[in-house]
């Protein structure tokens, strides 16, 4: 056995892993969970009691490979000891994929635990739409206006929520100084801390958007409301207490994603909208994970066609697939993501070469991956120039899968949204300029909204 | 009016029954009949006499305009389609059909012509045979063999002379004759045969540009006349002046429709019309695309989602499967992204047949349309076999790979099927033309080339190997008699 001088994170898990498989083979594993402690620290709960020579050497080897990453008062932690019935029954625990094998892992983390959460199921009408993306100015919020205004033009109720407190934008974009609501989401998640929220609060957190014409309406929530533009010097100290937990009456916790969840949810029932329109924030940060995993929405993934992109991207959707149980069918939320190739060229071939390298990547690391299994066996044809046809195979086995997460649509480059004022420049706003650079979104988006048997003309 | 559930059915019922499998000759029993006769805008190119070379792939029509050109009733049907083009100015003889009787030339009077070792020299005398053989039949004499016409070919003087002055004649009538050659790839089974027989063939047609009254047609397959081993000259002139018969989303929908509209159901399928405002005319106006439906997009996606509702999925969330217009036209293309019509025709079949209980107030449903996905594909790949009788056990062991991926990938699973021996094996017992041009060529790269040349395959930008659905789906339906670890 190598001692090595350091292990990293990365290399916790992986030699966990190896360590137990190869004392208790796969099985052993398979009945087991590995516990990683808020620090990172590593300990296994074993499934069924090993006799007390065999834990011994699993325990010393654990020490020995794990070193600082192993917790040091129970590496390995029996079936009837203290609070392991409770780890190894913990419904949160997510299944990981460790080079060939896959293993049970309760993660506890202080920070970023709302990644954790069952994805939420989908909502109930009206339909949610999150813009969401790693980075800014990736259009998102322009993608976002559009739609509102595309909505509003068709006669539709939206209601457009900033949920991007660090960097806001929709407030600026869709609402003027004048009607600007007196509070913002970042109230509205620093005041639930200390008292419920009633109707009249939530009423002072929406303005009015005069985008909408023609009988539609678009109302807003932006992230900060006129106080904080009156104070802002307070906005940091707001910002700092909008992501604490909050002790609900009951005594149980509500994280951010409780609180975001709930606030939309109050919002969508109040106002009889016909859409909600969710501006979520930038990369991978905990806000994100309500506003992706929490609201029951459809989510947008924008994303540019850049290495970065890439790269995020391929973090969030490795771990979204540690939410599907193995074996599994494909989870319901999984068909409401759907990857928006942001400032796409107008060229096809151009964009082909996103869509490849997305496909890849989902296979490759994806919530679908459960669906592919690496082939075995070749399949050798019964003779060889007159194969005959196999009636007896069903059509899922044949025809090609279809997961909107493998199937980008385009947000085109289009100069002349890059610095998008829609009240001042309402020009942009003619449905045959915008309709050409924001087709497909809005198709996506009219589809849920306005769902009729019939195409429109 | 208002369409009722009978109407449904009866377009249903019509749409099942239309044949699932037709391929076209230039003549004889497979010859295209008149309402079989669909023109699209876009083919106005191809027919025109002045376009010496049309290729097309397999299924495209280049068979079925051969025969529509040779046929005298048929041509002036389909001149008022394409008024501009003369087609009623025309006399239109066959150069080579590939078919027997005496119309036609094929394989058997070209042997008798050009001995199997053959050099080019005797292969252009033929193919001038068959230039006099066609001005002899314009001049009203009984079709004879192109062998009787070998000697004059032979000579350069007595052949010029001769269509010198027939050219003089038609040109005084202020008439063109039309030499039309269609089904090339039967011309020889071995490779380098049919090479050389391709290339004297274009030589000629070459020299004939000397004759404005008498115009040669080919209708060839792309990888025919793209074949890299054709050395001449003039070829590049040739190819870049090639016009392609490729079809539309439009296009398809408008020759369904059409189809719909002069069938048997057409009664109910004018009350459906009527239902959503849209007119309907008869089959000459059809034909001369006087009818929204040929053209107009919108009226044809209104059309399509009464037949078969929008989208691909019912609820609210069914638009995100795609709709029910566009879903056939993603999965039915090759590599090229060419939607043939018989693959068109077939999955719409296919969905007629498809489910138990028809739906009350439709006449195909989505997973009709899916499972339709299957009849087309089975179909594509059938009639590739006519041509290529290598392609079903070239693609049923890459039924498995996870496409796109890795060249190698795809090179190991036929290596372990021997994919490449048995294919080579199978040429030689029933005298089909191999995959591989070349005996030392024969490996899974160049068998992938193949595939590659003829739409089954293509590579991606990212250097991975790929297959159109349309080919995945009949991989999967393909039997297998075992399987071999990987």
């Amino acid at each position: 056995m190598t001692f090595d001088a350091n292990v990293f994170f990365d290399d916790s898990l992986p030699r966990l892993v190896e360590t137990v498989a190869a004392e208790l083979g796969d099985e052993g594993l398979a009945a087991g969970v590995v516990l990683r402690d808020a620090s990172g620290r590593l300990a296994f709960f074993a499934g069924y009691p090993l006799d007390a020579e065999r834990s011994q050497r699993l325990a010393t080897r654990l020490l020995g490979e794990l070193r600082a990453y192993a917790r040091t008062d129970r590496v390995l932690v029996g079936p009837s000891d203290f609070g392991a019935k409770e780890i190894l029954e913990d419904s949160s625990v997510l299944q990981c994929r460790v080079g060939q094998r896959t293993v049970r892992l309760a993660d506890r983390r202080l920070v970023g635990a709302d990644w954790l959460r069952k994805p939420a199921e989908l909502a109930p009408p009206p339909p949610r739409f999150v813009f969401a993306s790693l980075k800014g100015g990736v259009g998102r919020s322009t993608s976002l206006s559009v739609v509102a205004a595309h909505l509003a033009a068709r006669g539709g109720r939206v209601l457009a929520v900033d949920l991007d407190l660090e960097a806001p934008g929709l407030g600026a974009l869709l609402l003027t100084r004048d009607i600007l609501p007196e509070f913002g989401t970042i109230d509205a998640l620093v005041e639930n801390n200390l008292h419920e929220l009633n109707d009249s609060f939530l009423s002072d957190l929406i303005g009015p958007s005069s985008l909408a014409s023609r009988g539609g309406r678009i109302d807003v929530v932006p992230a900060f409301g006129r106080r904080s533009l009156d104070n802002p010097g307070d906005i940091l100290g707001k910002l700092a207490r909008a992501y604490a937990e909050d002790i609900r009456p009951d005594g149980s916790v509500a994280t951010i994603l409780d609180q975001v969840r709930d606030l939309i949810d109050r919002l969508a029932s109040a106002g009889g909208y016909d859409a909600i329109l969710v501006d979520a924030r930038a990369g991978l940060h905990e806000t994100t994970a309500s506003a992706v995993l929490g609201l029951g929405a459809d989510v947008l993934l924008f994303g540019l066609h850049e290495e970065q992109t890439f790269q995020g991207y391929t973090a969030l959707l490795a771990h979204l697939a540690r939410l599907v149980p193995p074996g599994s069918l494909v989870p319901e939320w999984v068909e409401r993501l759907t990857p928006v190739q942001a400032k796409a060229p107008v060229d096809a071939i151009a964009r082909s070469e996103f869509n490849q390298r997305w496909q890849s990547m989902v296979r490759e690391h994806g919530p679908l991956a459960t669906a592919w299994v690496a082939p075995r066996e070749v399949q050798i044809p019964e003779g060889f120039r007159d194969v005959p046809w196999n009636e007896q195979v069903p059509d899922e086995e044949v025809l090609p899968p279809e997961w909107s997460l493998l199937e980008p649509i385009a947000v085109l480059r289009d100069d002349r949204f890059e610095r998008f004022d829609p009240l001042r420049r309402r020009d942009l706003l003619s449905e045959e300029v915008y309709r050409s650079t924001f087709g497909a979104i809005l198709e996506r988006v009219e589809g849920a909204v306005f769902p009729k048997n019939e195409v429109s003309s | 009016m208002t369409t009722t559930n009978k109407d449904f059915v009866a377009l249903r019922d019509e749409l099942a029954s239309w044949p699932a499998e037709s391929s076209s000759d230039a003549h004889g029993v497979q010859a295209p009949a008149e309402r079989e006769v669909y023109a699209p805008a876009t083919h106005s190119a191809a027919l025109d006499p002045a376009s010496t070379i049309v290729q097309g792939s397999r299924g495209t029509g280049k068979s079925f305009w051969a025969g529509v050109l040779g046929d005298p009733s048929l041509r002036a049907a389909t001149a008022k389609a394409y008024p501009r083009l003369g087609l009623d100015q025309l006399d239109v003889r066959f150069g080579y059909t590939g078919l027997a009787g005496p119309e036609g030339v094929d394989k058997e009077k070209l042997d008798e012509c050009v001995s199997p070792r053959a050099a080019i020299d005797e292969a252009r005398v033929f193919w001038w045979a068959t230039i006099l053989r066609a001005i002899d039949s314009s001049v009203g004499r009984t079709a004879r063999r192109p062998k009787e016409f070998l000697d004059v070919a032979a000579n350069i003087e007595q052949r010029e002379a001769m269509i010198t002055a027939h050219a003089r004649r038609l040109q005084a009538h202020g008439s063109t004759l039309l030499i039309v050659y269609d089904a090339l790839d039967t011309l020889a089974s071995s490779w380098k045969r049919r090479r050389m027989l391709t290339l004297a063939l274009l030589e000629v047609v070459w020299a004939m540009r000397a004759w404005r009254a008498i115009r040669p047609k080919l209708f060839l397959r792309p990888d025919q006349l793209e074949d890299e081993s054709l050395r001449f000259v003039e070829l590049p002139k040739l190819r870049t002046g090639a016009v392609r018969l490729t079809w539309s989303g439009t296009d398809l929908y408008a020759l369904f429709f059409a189809r719909l509209s002069t069938g048997h159901a057409a009664d109910s399928f004018k009350r459906l019309l009527a239902s959503l405002s849209l007119p309907w005319v008869p089959y000459d106006q059809i034909l001369a695309r006087q009818w929204p439906l040929a053209h107009d997009e919108q009226s044809q996606r209104r059309l399509m989602a009464a037949l078969a509702g929008a989208h691909m999925a019912p609820g609210p969330h069914g638009h995100k499967k795609g709709n029910t217009y566009d879903w056939p036209l993603k999965h039915l293309g090759d590599a090229f992204d060419e939607v043939t019509p018989r693959s068109f025709l077939s999955l719409s079949i296919g969905a007629a047949k498809y489910g138990e209980s028809p739906p009350e107030d439709r006449v195909i449903t989505p997973e009709g349309i899916r499972h339709g996905l299957r009849a087309a594909s089975k179909m594509r790949v059938d009639q590739l076999h006519d041509e290529f009788p290598w392609i079903k056990g070239v693609l049923a062991p890459l039924a498995g790979l996870l496409l796109p991926c890795d060249e190698k990938e795809v090179f190991k699973v036929w290596k372990k099927a021997k994919t490449v021996s048995e294919a080579v094996e199978s040429a030689k017992r029933h005298g089909y033309l191999p995959p591989f041009p070349e005996q030392e060529d024969a490996d899974e790269r160049n068998l992938y080339m193949a595939l590659k040349r003829i739409g089954v395959m293509f590579r991606r930008q990212d250097e991975r190997l790929d297959m159109p659905d349309l080919f995945r789906v009949a991989a999967k339906l393909l039997k297998k008699g075992g399987t071999a670890p990987l």
